[in-house]
């Protein structure tokens, strides 16, 4: 019976098992690096054009490269929402939900929820320190907040992904 | 967290005793290959449900897999 189970396991994994799941892995990082880094330049060219319409003494000419980040920002997000979408189609159709969702995996993402605000909490500190100094609005201090939240969770999972010694065969 | 009492395991002897890969091991319990590497390098400690898991596709206890590290 076990011998049974041995050799159904084995075909399975060698059929599309294993090769699927370690391509499925790269893949979720591939998504959650696309979706950190074009949120980033997305509403960070946002905040800078935030910044730039507040302070009067700042060069306008900076107008236009944020604008253009903030354009492209925009669009490579939503690009990798879509990569995103592909990629839950993908894991369904190999039914591998259960194994993407194991227990690493869950542990790695409380950890990088709980980097994620840690971070929002060092972000709103910081921005309440700066209010004593400068002033600014409260839309450019709820972008600093958002992407913080945002952007330290999604790179914190990959970071956190990472193994510490290379496959044991 | 394994606190002051770090947990030890002979996953990969038990695992090169049974002619398996991290990936066939991984497969056989359920879970990434990424999962069976780290708890391997005891980097990652496994609830007890995946102890119980792993120790049975290895045909052993719990206890022959995992084991509380002396100081």
């Amino acid at each position: 019976m076990y011998r049974i189970g041995y050799i159904v396991s084995l075909s399975y994994f060698k059929g599309c098992g294993m090769d699927n799941i370690e391509q499925l892995e790269r893949q979720r990082n591939q998504v959650l690096v696309s979706s950190a880094v074009s949120f980033l330049v997305w509403q960070g060219a946002t905040l800078g054009v935030d910044v730039i319409e507040a302070v009067p003494g700042l060069a306008p000419i900076a107008l236009f490269p944020l604008q253009l980040a903030l354009i492209l920002g925009a669009v490579a997000w939503v690009a990798s929402m879509f990569f995103l979408l592909n990629f839950h189609r993908k894991v369904k159709r190999a039914g591998a939900q259960s194994v993407m969702r194991d227990e690493l995996f869950l542990r790695n993402r409380a950890l990088a929820t709980m980097y994620g605000f840690a971070g929002m909490l060092v972000a709103a500190a910081l921005l309440l320190a700066l209010a004593t100094f400068v002033e600014f609005s409260a839309t450019i201090a709820v972008r600093t907040i958002l992407i913080t939240g945002v952007f330290t969770p999604l790179v914190s999972l990959v970071l956190l992904g990472r193994e510490p010694v290379g496959q044991d065969a | 967290m394994t606190g002051s009492v770090p947990l030890g395991n002979n996953l990969k002897e038990m695992r090169a005793r049974h002619g398996l890969t991290q990936a066939e091991l991984a497969a056989r319990a359920g879970v990434t290959r990424k999962t069976i590497n780290t708890i391997e390098n005891r980097v990652f400690v496994p609830s007890t449900l995946l102890a119980l898991k792993l120790a049975a596709v290895l045909q052993v206890s719990v206890e022959a897999v995992f084991f509380l590290e002396e100081k």
